[in-house]
C-alpha cells in the first residue's frame, strides 16, 4: 500500500512538473510576440535515404534574418519545418498539420522526395502556395500551387543539350538516360521537345542502364555512335562513378561529358580530381555558388552565420524564402493565406539576384518558373564557370 | 562487342568468387547465404571509406577484408548458435533478413556521397588488336582461377581439407570422428566473408557500384552456383565468368540491352528445368 502511494506521488509530481513546464513555455513565447506571427511551413526529407536538411535550414536562416530586422508589418515570421523522412504517410500528416492546424500562409524551402506527389492536390484544394526550395519529383513541376525555384533535373538536362549544341558546337549530341522509375519518359519527352524547338537531331539516346548500376555499356555505346557530347542524368555519387567508368574506357577526351546540377558540389569535385576524371560539365540552376559573384555575398553571410552548408541546394532554400518574403512585403493589407497566394501569383513576378530570370508564377496550371541555368566545368582548380545564362523556352 | 565482353568479365570474376563462397559455405554449413554479397560489400565500402579518410590503400583494403571476415563470422555464429536445429529454409530466410539489414545499414553509411574507388592493383592498359584491355581484367580473371585452384588443392590434399569434406557429407558423422565442426564452420564463415570482400575490391573500381548493387552481385553468383549444381566449384567459376561475359555482350545487342539484367535469372531457370527434366519425364512415363 505504502509502495503504491509512493508510485502515485512520483507520477503526479512528474505530471505537475511537466504541465508547469508546458505552461511556462507557452507564456514565455507569448511574451516575446506582441502580434500574431506569420506562419510559414515546409515539408522536407530531412532524414531518409536522400536527405536535404540544408534546404529548409537555409530558408530558416532567411526568416531569422528578417525577424532580426523587425519582421514584416511588425509581425515576426514563425517557420515550422517538418521532416517527412521520405515517407508519403508522414508527409501527408505533416502537410495537413501545417495547413489545417497551424494555418500556414504559405510553404517555403521544402525539399522532399515525396511532398509534391503526396500533398500537391491538397495544397491546391486549400489554395496555399508552396515555393519549393528543391523540386525533386516530377510532380513538383506539374501542380497549380507548387512553384519550385530550381530548374529540376529534366529542365536542366534540356539546358545541357542546348549548351552542347551551341556553346560546345557538338555535331553529334548524345543522351544517356540512366533509368529511374517514373522519370525516363519525362527525359525522352524533353529530348523530343528540344529536337522540335531547335530543329536538331540527337545522335543517340541510350536507356539501357539503370541509375546506380555499372554505366560502362552505355559509355561504350556512345563510342560507337561517335558522340561529340554526352549528356547523362545522375545524382552526386553516380556522377563520380560514371566519370570513373569513362576514364577506365580511356574516353575522357573522345567527347564532352555533361551532367545535371546534382553533381555540382564540393565533394564531387574532390572525388573527380582524385580519380583523375576532370573535365565534366555540370549545370548550375542558380548563380554558381563556388564563384565570388557579388550576388552571393549576402547568401554566404546569412548561411555562414546560421551554420548552414554553402551548397547549390541551400541556394534553393534561400531563394525560395527571399521570394516569399518579397511577396509578403508587397501586400497592402492583412497578411492571410489568400493575400499571400495572390501576391505570389502577381503577373509582375519577382526578381532575385541569384536567379537568371524573373520568377513569374502567374495563374498557370503547372510551374517551372526558373529555366535559366549556367554551366560549370570540373578543373584542377575547382569548378570553373564556362557559360553565360542559358534560357530555355 | 569484344570490349563489352571484356568489361563483363571483370564483373563476372566477382560473380565467380562470390559464387564459390556461396557454394562452399552451403556445402560446409548447410546455409544458403543470401547476404554473402552484402558482407563483402560492407568490407569493400569500409575500405573505401578509410581511403577517403586518408588511410593508405593497402591498409584500408586489409581492414576491409578483415571486417567482412568478422561480419561473416558473426552471422555464422548467430546461425550455428541459435538456429543449428532449424530447417534449411529458416536459415536461408534469416540470411535474407541479414541482407536487408545490411542493405539499410550500407545505405545509411555510404549511400549519399560520391565514393573514390581506387584500384587496389595498379592499373595499366594494353591493346589486343583494336581492343583496350586493362591489367585489372587480367588480374581479376587470374585471381579467380588462382582462388579456385587453391581451394580445390586444399580440399583434396590437406588433412584440414578432408575434415571439411567429411563435414560437408555429414555433420554428425564428422562429429563422431572427433572433428570440431563448430570451429570448422565458423572458420569457413570467416574465410569466405574475407573472400567476398576481395571480390568487392576487385570489381568495384570497374563496376562503379552503389552499396546495393555490389551487395546484389549475389544474384548472378547464385546463378553461377546453380550452374555448378552447388557442388563443382570449377563449373561455378567458369559459370560466373560466362554470365558476366554474356551480360556484357547483351549490353550491345539493342533489343536485349534493356533486359540484360534478366540474363542470370533465365540461366537459373533453364538450368533448373534441365536438371529436373528427367524426373518429370520419368513421372510422365
Amino acid at each position: 500500500m505504502k509502495h503504491k502511494f509512493k508510485v502515485g506521488l512520483v507520477v503526479s509530481v512528474t505530471a505537475m512538473l511537466f504541465l508547469s513546464s508546458c505552461v511556462s513555455e507557452q507564456s514565455q513565447s507569448g511574451d516575446n510576440k506582441s502580434k500574431e506571427t506569420i506562419k510559414i511551413g515546409a515539408v522536407s526529407s530531412i532524414t531518409g535515404p536522400y536527405p536535404f536538411p540544408e534546404v529548409p535550414a537555409a530558408a530558416a536562416a532567411v526568416f531569422d534574418r528578417v525577424n532580426d530586422s523587425g519582421g514584416i508589418q511588425g509581425r515576426l515570421i514563425e517557420f515550422i519545418s517538418e521532416d517527412d523522412g521520405a515517407d508519403p504517410a508522414i508527409a501527408a500528416q505533416a502537410g495537413r498539420r501545417l495547413v489545417d492546424e497551424v494555418g500556414v500562409v504559405a510553404l517555403s524551402g521544402s525539399a522532399s522526395m515525396v511532398d509534391c506527389t503526396t500533398n500537391g492536390t491538397f495544397y491546391t484544394q486549400n489554395n496555399v502556395m508552396s515555393l519549393t526550395g528543391t523540386g525533386v519529383e516530377g510532380t513538383c513541376f506539374e501542380m497549380p500551387n507548387i512553384a519550385p525555384v530550381n530548374n529540376g533535373s529534366i529542365q536542366n538536362f534540356a539546358s545541357l543539350l542546348q549548351f552542347s549544341a551551341t556553346d560546345l558546337e557538338a555535331d553529334n549530341v548524345c543522351a544517356v538516360i540512366l533509368t529511374v522509375p517514373g522519370l525516363t519518359d519525362a527525359y525522352l519527352e524533353v529530348i523530343s521537345d528540344w529536337e522540335a524547338n531547335f530543329n536538331k537531331k540527337i545522335a543517340l539516346v541510350d536507356t539501357s542502364v539503370i541509375h546506380g548500376e555499372d554505366p560502362t555499356p552505355a559509355i561504350l555505346a556512345t563510342k560507337n555512335a561517335d558522340c561529340d557530347a554526352v549528356i547523362f542524368n545522375s545524382n552526386e555519387p553516380v556522377a563520380a562513378a560514371f566519370m570513373n567508368a569513362v576514364k577506365n574506357q580511356n574516353m575522357l577526351d573522345s567527347s564532352a561529358w555533361l551532367t545535371i546540377s546534382a553533381a555540382y558540389t564540393d565533394s564531387a569535385i574532390g572525388v573527380l580530381n582524385k580519380q583523375n576524371s576532370l573535365g565534366l560539365y555540370v549545370g548550375s540552376e542558380f548563380v554558381p555558388f563556388t564563384t565570388d559573384d557579388p550576388a552571393l555575398s549576402q547568401w554566404r553571410k546569412t548561411l555562414t552565420e546560421a551554420n548552414v552548408p554553402l551548397t547549390s541546394l541551400s541556394i534553393g532554400g534561400y531563394v525560395s524564402a527571399e521570394l516569399l518574403v518579397d511577396a509578403i512585403k508587397s501586400i497592402n493589407g492583412p497578411i492571410t493565406r489568400e493575400s499571400v497566394t495572390e501576391a505570389l501569383r502577381s503577373p509582375e513576378g519577382f526578381n532575385n539576384e541569384l536567379l537568371g530570370e524573373k520568377f513569374l508564377i502567374g495563374d498557370a496550371e503547372a510551374h517551372n518558373p526558373n529555366t535559366a541555368s549556367m554551366v560549370v566545368q570540373a578543373n584542377a582548380d575547382g569548378w570553373e564557370v564556362v557559360s553565360n545564362w542559358i534560357f530555355m523556352p | 562487342m569484344i570490349e563489352s565482353i571484356i568489361a563483363g568479365l571483370i564483373v563476372g570474376s566477382g560473380y565467380a568468387i562470390i559464387g564459390v563462397s556461396l557454394v562452399l559455405l552451403n556445402r560446409f554449413t548447410g546455409v544458403l547465404n543470401f547476404s554473402q554479397g552484402a558482407i563483402g560489400a560492407m568490407g569493400a565500402f569500409t575500405g573505401y571509406a578509410l581511403i577517403a579518410m586518408g588511410a593508405p590503400i593497402f591498409i584500408a583494403t586489409l581492414v576491409g577484408i578483415v571486417i567482412a571476415g568478422l561480419l561473416g563470422f558473426f552471422v555464422g555464429w548467430v546461425l550455428t548458435h541459435f538456429f543449428a536445429d532449424s530447417t534449411t529454409t529458416v536459415r536461408a530466410v534469416i540470411t535474407i533478413t541479414v541482407l536487408i539489414a545490411l542493405l539499410t545499414l550500407g545505405f545509411r553509411l555510404f549511400g549519399d556521397s560520391p565514393m573514390l574507388m581506387p584500384d587496389v592493383i595498379p592499373k595499366t592498359f594494353f591493346d589486343v588488336g583494336s581492343v583496350r584491355v586493362s591489367t585489372t581484367t587480367v588480374v581479376a580473371i587470374g585471381l579467380t582461377a588462382v582462388i579456385s585452384v587453391c581451394i580445390s588443392l586444399f580440399l583434396k590434399h590437406s588433412t584440414l581439407g578432408s575434415k571439411y569434406i567429411a563435414m560437408s557429407e555429414s555433420h554428425i558423422a564428422a562429429q563422431l570422428l572427433g572433428i570440431n565442426t563448430l570451429l570448422l564452420s565458423l572458420s569457413a564463415w570467416l574465410f569466405l566473408g574475407m573472400l567476398s570482400a576481395i571480390a568487392g575490391f576487385l570489381v568495384a573500381p570497374t563496376y562503379n557500384p552503389s552499396f546495393a548493387s555490389l551487395s546484389l552481385l549475389v544474384v548472378p553468383a547464385l546463378a553461377a552456383g546453380v550452374l555448378g549444381a552447388f557442388k563443382n566449384i570449377w563449373v561455378v567459376t567458369t559459370g560466373g565468368l560466362l554470365i558476366g561475359a554474356v551480360e556484357g555482350a547483351g549490353a550491345r545487342i539493342n533489343w536485349l540491352s534493356e533486359y540484360r539484367g534478366m540474363i542470370p535469372f533465365i540461366i537459373i531457370l533453364i538450368t533448373l528445368i534441365w536438371i529436373r527434366r528427367k524426373q518429370v519425364w520419368d513421372a510422365v512415363r
